[in-house]
């Protein structure tokens, strides 16, 4: 038997080599938190760790909200709520300074509403605004660093999947984790908006104002078409919010509801159920297999003591707590450019989470922290993910380039919201403490 | 190289039942899918049951919580398979984009092995574990006795299956390195997200998402 510090070692050097080469996330997890097992207490508590996980974390009431959730999104994209939205948002907006761009951010919050998932919400948003806003002679920059930004908007804003899998891994309420995202994921939308109209207000020529004319009627026409999303934000959020039911039914509530307008709007057939079913059922698996590989890994981490010396270790070092937080942002920042949001979590918060709350920080409150660097990390140069995504999403010639450098001021956007909900915590904390 | 003799081995003959053998799984493995997005829509019908039931009508759903709970096995372990074969789990791609087509299918032979092992030791716990959850008529503790050993025979089917197809990917994999062809793809799953008639793969070369 080896002692747990050099097995760590070990561990975490075989871990980096094999995300190197592109193992899958899960596996490569897996495999380390079995070695470290192997290495520390032996085969047999091994084995046995790896006989019960996978069932144990799929056979899951509290994580049956996943998939329900993206259920949720499919069939919410499925009844073409997005192109609803955007269509509203552009009609009311259109003609302000910057207004598609405020349209984009608008539509893709609401969006996030009904979806769960950042990479979705920046993929479906660039194939729909960025061509309009190419249209109007909108700066490209602009469009697709405004995209990529907004696409984050779908973790904070519940449902949101990140959440209930920091919820799990922290033992922390899932219905006050998807309750507390709320204003803070409004608070970024609002945010970008502002800083969308200042821009094109000291720089006009960012974005020609349009001079689409549309009537009254057509405004007010253009918000038949919304109902649907408000109808189910307001069913999903209320009751998770009055405890009129638990998260894991308000995904499938949300579900239904969904399902509802999809026969409403008249588009249930089997190709679209067939596609709806792939769309779910991959991405639940791919997101399941890393919280197994995960839960693996932590258990080594934890049974054979290390968190506890790890964490030991830095809370006697005695620092002011926000160079605690200060360290917390760093990590997840650089993991994020190399790492799925879902396995930063999963890999840091069993060691992290003790030490945060050990220094003060109200495990809620670090959930949207922890949520919205993952998201900042998704647009963050020079490997953020979601900018590959709008850049290879994009009907409009786009280089990488273009896209990092419309995000820049997006950024700066980010860590003015993030300031906001580190000096006034709360913004966050206000509305899941009024739950009962 | 080593390996790459292996693939010359393979006879003409035994090419064809390899993509028979490769067919033959991705049906059923998109079966097992299929099967389990209508549990994951029967769960919502419950879940929605029970709601109502316990709100308005006073009386719960019997047995609605552990049934989806079982749901959720076949979910997850049934369409593992089929996100294989659409290459969707998730990897960090940093260095993958950057690779050449023979450093790339030696990566993936990295990865197809290393997901062979991981697999393989969860399947034969997972089979040690259906078999006792059989002999013991393993079932959820509580007014309803459902029955556990169901969802335990799926994990370790579901697993199965997985490494079946992992191996027919090491297969190709192996050969790649010796061709240099690049991987063929049947098409992201996100290209389903289509958004009126809208669609191109948002997910090519992207830094950590699907391959």
């Amino acid at each position: 038997m080896l002692d747990p510090a050099t097995t760590g070692i070990i561990v975490f050097v075989l871990l980096f080599l094999m995300l190197a080469v592109g193992v899958h996330i899960g596996v490569a997890l897996g495999l380390g938190g079995l070695l470290g097992m192997y290495l520390t207490i032996g085969p047999d508590a091994a084995f046995a760790q790896l006989a019960t996980i996978p069932f144990s974390t799929t056979n899951s009431f509290t994580l049956a909200v996943i998939p329900l959730f993206i259920l949720m999104g499919a069939l919410s994209n499925q009844a073409g709520l997005t192109t609803d939205l955007y269509r509203a948002a552009y009609n009311w907006l259109g003609r302000l300074p910057g207004g598609l761009a405020m349209a984009t951010t608008l539509a893709s919050a609401a969006f996030g509403a009904a979806c769960g998932s950042t990479i979705v919400n920046a993929a479906v948003f660039t194939r729909m605004a960025m061509p309009e806003m190419t249209k109007f002679g909108y700066d490209k920059r602009l469009s697709a660093g405004c995209i990529a930004a907004s696409g984050t908007l779908a973790s904070l804003i519940p449902p949101s999947i990140l959440m209930v899998i920091y919820a799990v891994i922290t033992e922390q309420s899932v219905a006050q984790l998807l309750v507390a995202g709320l204003i803070p994921g409004l608070l970024s939308a609002a945010i970008y908006m502002a800083g969308i109209y200042f821009m094109v207000k000291a720089r006009p020529s960012l974005a020609p104002i349009s001079d689409i004319r549309i009537s009254r009627l057509e405004k007010w026409k253009s918000l038949s078409g919304v109902w649907g999303i408000g109808f189910l934000f307001i069913l999903v959020i209320g009751g998770i919010y009055t405890g009129f039911f638990i998260p894991t039914y308000a995904g499938a509530v949300g579900a239904f509801g969904a399902f509802l307008i999809v026969i409403l709007k008249g588009r249930l057939n089997t190709k679209m159920l067939v596609d709806t079913f792939k769309e779910a059922g991959t991405t639940t698996t791919t997101i399941f297999i890393i919280v197994i590989g995960g839960i693996i890994l932590a258990r080594f981490l934890t049974y054979t003591g290390l968190v506890t010396e790890i964490s030991g270790w830095l809370l006697g070092l005695g620092l002011p707590p926000y160079m605690y937080l200060l360290a917390f942002a760093a990590i997840y920042l650089v993991l994020g450019m190399l790492i799925d949001p879902i396995a930063i979590m999963v890999m840091t918060l069993p060691v992290m989470f003790p030490i945060m709350t050990g220094v003060g920080y109200d495990p809620i409150w670090l959930g949207v922290i922890a949520i919205k660097l993952a998201e900042i990390s998704l647009i963050t140069p020079p490997v953020g993910l979601n900018v590959y995504v709008v850049r290879s999403a994009s009907p409009v010639p786009l280089s990488l380039e273009d896209v990092f450098t419309g995000v820049w001021p997006f950024l700066l956007l980010d860590v003015i919201t993030l300031a906001l909900l580190i000096i006034f915590p709360e913004i966050v904390l206000a509305l899941p403490r009024l739950m009962t | 190289m080593l390996i790459t003799g292996l693939p010359l081995v393979l006879t003409h003959a035994g090419n064809q039942y390899l993509q028979l053998f490769a067919k033959v799984l991705e049906r059923l493995a998109l079966a097992i899918l299929l099967v389990g997005g209508l549990g994951l829509l029967m769960s919502m019908f419950l879940g929605v049951g029970d709601v109502i039931g316990t709100q308005f009508l006073q009386s719960p759903l019997p047995g609605a919580k552990e049934l989806t709970e079982s749901t959720m096995v076949l979910i997850v372990f049934g369409a593992l398979t089929y996100a294989q074969i659409q290459r969707s789990h998730i990897r960090v791609e940093l260095l993958y984009t950057r690779a050449g087509p023979r450093t790339r299918a030696v990566m993936d032979v990295i990865g197809d092995i290393a997901a062979i092992v991981f697999f393989s030791l969860l399947l034969w716990q997972a089979i040690n574990e259906a078999i006792f959850s059989i002999q013991l008529k393993e079932a959820t503790v509580g007014l309803i006795r459902f029955p556990l050993y169901p969802a335990r025979i799926i994990l370790a089917v579901g697993t199965g299956l997985l490494i079946l197809r992992l191996l027919i990917d090491l297969f190709t994999d192996l050969r790649r390195i010796q061709t240099g062809e690049e991987l063929a793809v049947a098409g992201s799953e996100l290209d389903n997200m289509t958004l009126e008639g809208l669609s191109s793969s948002p997910e090519q070369d992207t830094g950590t998402a699907k391959e």
